[in-house]
């Protein structure tokens, strides 16, 4: 049994206890962080789960094929959450944790030390059961670069008309980030030739997500066209609009 | 299935995916009986591999060991930067030689 829950900056996971059901959460968290225009940090993260996960299938679950183990991973102030819950007997960490292995020559207990090398923080509840794993990450470039975090600024570039075919996907590219509460969003229009009814739909909600939060909205590179557009049904009274 | 050369009293497998907990138990029954032919050097190709977990740290180790017995060299090849540092941080490199991918 495997099952997914792709949300918007989270990702859920119900899964079989088995060592090839590591294989697939570590697919499924590979795309997640591809999504959040993670790069740098995706080893590590990658790393510290599988761990996390091997100590669920082996020790949590002992084997048991028929236990389900739980994890979910989000988004959140700049840093990576991972949960994994075996809800079976747990994972004795205290008798792993603080110590270092014994010798080169074992041939196993090595995962607690990674993690612990690999993640920010890390943590087990008393039970052993729940595991609690957190990566800071520094900037992050999301789906070819259209939207880039630099810093507290937000710079949002499609480089392609914002019509109805891309609005939906463009949308949710922008709301993650919006939700951080940049201190300046700023829509790069360079190379947009183009801006139908439901693109307008999507550059609002961003305008209301960056009213919500205090940030300033900047527009600029934007076409004589598109200005006439946007001039046409009063959207420039609006945004702050800084022409080509 | 690990690709496997013997040349000389050299052996070279080249496993070409993730060494992980999944595929652990199948790599290490191909190794077990190629280190105990006892050859003089028995290299381990990582071309292509982005991920090993502890488990297949394990299986190196484990592999190490065996050939060390018969007084034979353990070296890994091709070995991706992530993967290098992993090595590193777990002090393999202090016992066999580690070698990064070039380039």
């Amino acid at each position: 049994m495997f099952e997914v829950s792709r949300g918007l900056i989270d990702l859920d996971m119900s899964f079989s206890s088995t060592v090839e059901n590591i294989d697939r959460v570590d697919e499924e968290a590979m795309k997640f962080l591809a999504r959040m225009g993670i790069e740098a940090e995706v080893f590590c993260i990658r790393l510290a789960v599988r761990e996390g996960l091997l100590n669920a299938v082996n020790h949590g679950c002992c084997g048991d094929p028929n236990k389900i183990i739980k994890c979910g991973m989000r988004l959140k102030d700049n840093a990576v959450f991972v949960e994994i819950n075996d809800g079976g007997c747990g994972f004795d960490w205290a008798a792993y944790m603080g110590k270092e292995l014994k010798t080169f020559t074992s041939d196993s207990g090595r995962g607690l030390a990674i993690m612990r090398k690999y993640c920010t923080d890390i943590e087990y509840n008393t039970k052993g059961s729940r595991l609690f794993l957190r990566k800071e990450i520094g900037d992050r470039k999301v789906c070819a670069n259209r939207v880039r975090k630099q810093g507290d600024i937000v710079v949002i570039k499609p480089g392609q008309d914002i019509v109805a075919s891309m609005a939906e996907e463009f949308r949710h590219e922008i709301e993650p980030l919006m939700k951080e509460c940049p201190s300046v969003v700023v829509i790069d229009l360079a190379g947009v030739e183009m801006v139908d009814s439901a693109g307008i739909g999507v550059l609002l909600s961003a305008r209301t997500c960056a009213n919500d939060s205090g940030s300033k909205l900047i527009v600029i590179n934007a076409s004589e066209d598109v200005c006439g557009v946007f001039k046409a049904i009063g959207l420039d009274q609006l945004f702050n609009l800084l022409s080509a | 299935m690990s690709e496997i050369t013997k040349d000389g009293d050299q052996t070279i497998v080249k496993p070409g995916q993730d060494v992980v907990a999944a595929m652990a138990e199948e790599f290490k029954n191909e190794l077990r009986p190629l280190a105990k032919e006892g050859p003089k050097e028995l290299v381990i190709d990582l071309e292509g591999v982005e991920m090993v977990d502890s488990v297949g740290i394990g299986v190196l180790i484990a592999t190490h060991n065996s050939v060390s017995k018969s007084d034979g060299k353990f070296i890994v090849i091709n070995v991706s930067k992530n993967i290098y540092g992993l090595f590193k941080t777990m002090r393999l490199d202090q016992h066999f030689k580690v070698m990064m991918v070039e380039g």
